[in-house]
């Protein structure tokens, strides 16, 4: 099993390069405003949108101006997915009839899906109608992934510019690109083609696409189960000592769920969305059909965050600096996978004990059709980036197995990270591991030949220090209210890894469930969808202001005496940034969280 | 009456980026070096 890991892992990395290496050049050119000017699809496609929309594709915003934008784009998105499932037992292609979501649950979700974060408290299959899902759900899977991609857009623009090309006092000093344009230009030209062909290849392979309710299907073999009696006003039936009483049923008969799947899927995983159509999300048979489309789907998920790297890198005219980035998330995502499968393939000591057969390592809450490779490496990937699908229950794995996603999760999603954000935020790293070693050698710091200054250490400080305060202020309330407590199912350290779980995937913007939480109350559904909101836009606005001041800032062509940004020293200094400034906030909490878990564990079998 | 509380916190969330914005903007005046 450990040569299939590491195969698995070799074809994997050379696939993604292969594919993102080209896809990084047509990043380049979609970032470029001369982008289109000679094709006359392009134009013909563009101008009827810019004349109704009243844009002037060539001009350019200033970063007040391009947050302002993107702000209120994405209030209105809130709005409009909030409106639309407070509304949708009223609307068509509502098949099997559901009512209108209920308020805090529909206020978690459209904040969840429109800052990328796809955290769902609901049961997807039996609360949203299909109109929802498409036109709210599946549209926002579009545009969080093209706002995210825009941010990387514009800061890689104000890095790369030379500061020479407009006058200091012209309209256009200082722009770090227009939002309105990226937005359309992402969405139009990079993710709606890859999507069309990616959901034809998901439904090949058994992904349904129809707008079918539930159908009923006779079963081959019957099925007993127990169910709660209830009286003539729908309540559960109490016995003398308060217990619910119990039927003993049997049933030859499944309801299936139908629904367009594979269009949602496609972009769920491209765009590192994450929220599923089904609550099974990517261990649901219909969302991830094969082992081939679970391979494809990792491959997809880290497809955009590794071409926008490597084409950071020829924005900014030195590939170099791409690939540096690249190798120190490539390491560290590498090196988790490792202890994740590791973890897992340590047989839980209980089950050993009381006489399971545990060859194949630890496989509760694993989806047999993928095994443990399968699903400890898509664990890996959809927490080091913000996508946040799941295949295998995480709540399941061993204590460290399950430390590895809540830790990849917690280091800020700058391994690979969201489309887009992985990069900007990464770059935030990059900018803090510079000014470190300026301070350590006595050099202005200078990252591309531009000087780092207070201002831009200001701004790095509050993107780096904003996540961590909400996860730690939000876990500590969760522990200390009543209401932040009855939602776990654990009691223990397991409990406080859910709760720390539940907040950094939120505030992160990942999404992805430890399972065994119960978040769907008004305590969570408030809380989270505000950590989510703070996560995403406490990232990008200084993000922005950074971008602002760096595309003003002239850039210096000269080398003597500057500290190479590129090189194994450099990714060595990067990922000694990350974890020094990134995990250490988290140390205490992981202490008494998955780390006292497993010495508990492990020291009873030892008695 | 949760309809309007959750429109509420819509309004809140929009208005706390823009401030975060505005914060940023400001700065800038004293961070120059």
């Amino acid at each position: 099993m450990q040569a299939q890991f590491w195969l698995t892992l070799l074809l994997f990395a050379l696939l993604l390069v292969a594919l993102g290496w080209p896809l990084s050049a047509w990043l380049v050119r979609v970032a470029s405003p001369q982008f289109g000017l000679g094709s006359r699809f392009v134009q013909s496609v563009e101008r009827p949108l810019w004349r109704i929309a009243g844009i002037d594709p060539a001009s350019g915003q200033r970063w007040p101006q391009y947050t302002l934008a993107l702000l209120l784009f994405n209030g209105i998105g809130v709005l409009a997915v909030y409106l639309l499932q407070r509304v949708q037992a009223g609307l068509p292609l509502n098949p099997a009839g559901f009512s209108a979501v209920e308020q805090g649950s529909a206020f978690n979700t459209a904040v969840s899906f429109v800052t990328n974060t796809n955290w769902q408290s609901y049961t997807g299959e039996q609360t949203m109608a299909h109109l929802t899902q498409m036109l709210a759900l599946t549209v926002q899977n579009f545009l969080s992934a093209a706002t995210g991609l825009a941010v990387a857009f514009a800061l890689t623009r104000s890095l790369a510019r030379r500061g020479q090309e407009t006058p200091p006092n012209s309209a256009q000093a200082g722009a770090i690109g227009n939002f309105w344009v990226d937005v359309v230009r992402i969405t139009l030209w990079v993710l709606i083609p890859i999507c069309i062909v990616y959901s034809l290849v998901l439904v090949q392979q058994g992904s349904i696409q129809n707008l079918k309710g539930f159908t009923e299907v006779t079963t081959l073999d019957s099925t007993a189960y127990d169910s709660p009696k209830v009286d003539a006003a729908g309540k559960p039936v109490l016995d003398a000592q308060g217990k619910p009483v119990m039927d003993h049923l049997t049933t030859h008969t499944q309801q299936v769920p139908g629904g367009p799947v594979a269009s949602q899927e496609a972009i769920k995983m491209l765009g590192t969305n994450g929220g599923g159509f089904f609550n099974a999300n990517s261990a649901h048979p219909f969302e991830n059909p094969t082992a081939l489309t679970n391979f494809i789907q990792m491959l997809s998920i880290l497809l955009l965050p590794t071409a926008i790297v490597l084409a950071f890198g020829r924005m900014v005219g030195d590939t170099r600096q791409g690939w540096t980035i690249l190798a120190t998330m490539a390491i560290v995502l590498v090196a988790f996978m490792a202890i994740a499968f590791y973890a897992e393939l340590t047989p839980n000591p209980h089950l050993t004990t009381a006489g399971v057969a545990t060859d194949l390592g630890n496989f509760e809450g694993k989806e047999t059709r993928f095994g443990l490779v399968a699903s400890t490496m898509f664990a890996a990937i959809t927490t080091a980036t913000s996508c946040g699908a799941v295949n295998a229950m995480h709540d399941s794995f061993m204590p460290l197995g399950g430390a590895v996603p809540m830790s990849l999760i917690l280091l800020g999603e700058v391994i690979f990270g969201g489309v887009g954000t992985g990069l900007y935020t990464m770059l935030v790293y990059v900018l803090t591991a510079v000014f470190i070693a300026g301070l350590m050698i006595g050099r202005t710091p200078e990252y591309l030949g531009k000087r780092i200054e207070s201002y831009d250490m200001k701004m790095v400080s509050i993107a780096i220090l904003l996540t961590p305060i909400v996860v730690l202020s939000g876990a500590a309330l969760s522990v200390a209210l009543e209401a932040g407590r009855a939602g776990i199912s654990n009691p223990g350290p397991h409990g406080l890894s859910q709760i720390l779980y539940a907040w950094g995937s939120s505030t992160n913007n990942n999404g992805s469930a430890f399972a065994g939480l119960n978040a769907n109350t008004r305590f969570y559904n408030i809380g989270l969808a505000v950590a989510m909101w703070l996560g995403r836009f406490g990232t990008i606005i200084p993000v922005l202001a950074l971008a602002g001041n760096m595309a003003l800032k002239k850039r210096s062509e000269s080398v003597v005496g500057k500290m190479p940004t590129h090189g194994p020293l450099f990714v060595a200094l990067l990922i000694g940034t990350v974890f020094l400034v990134g995990a250490l906030t988290y140390v205490p909490a992981l202490a008494l969280g998955p780390a006292a878990e497993h010495l508990q564990l492990f020291s009873k079998t030892a008695q | 009456m949760d309809d309007v509380l959750m429109l509420v916190l819509i309004t809140v969330l929009f208005l706390a980026g823009w401030g975060l914005a505005r914060f940023c903007e400001r700065l800038v005046g004293h961070g120059r070096s």
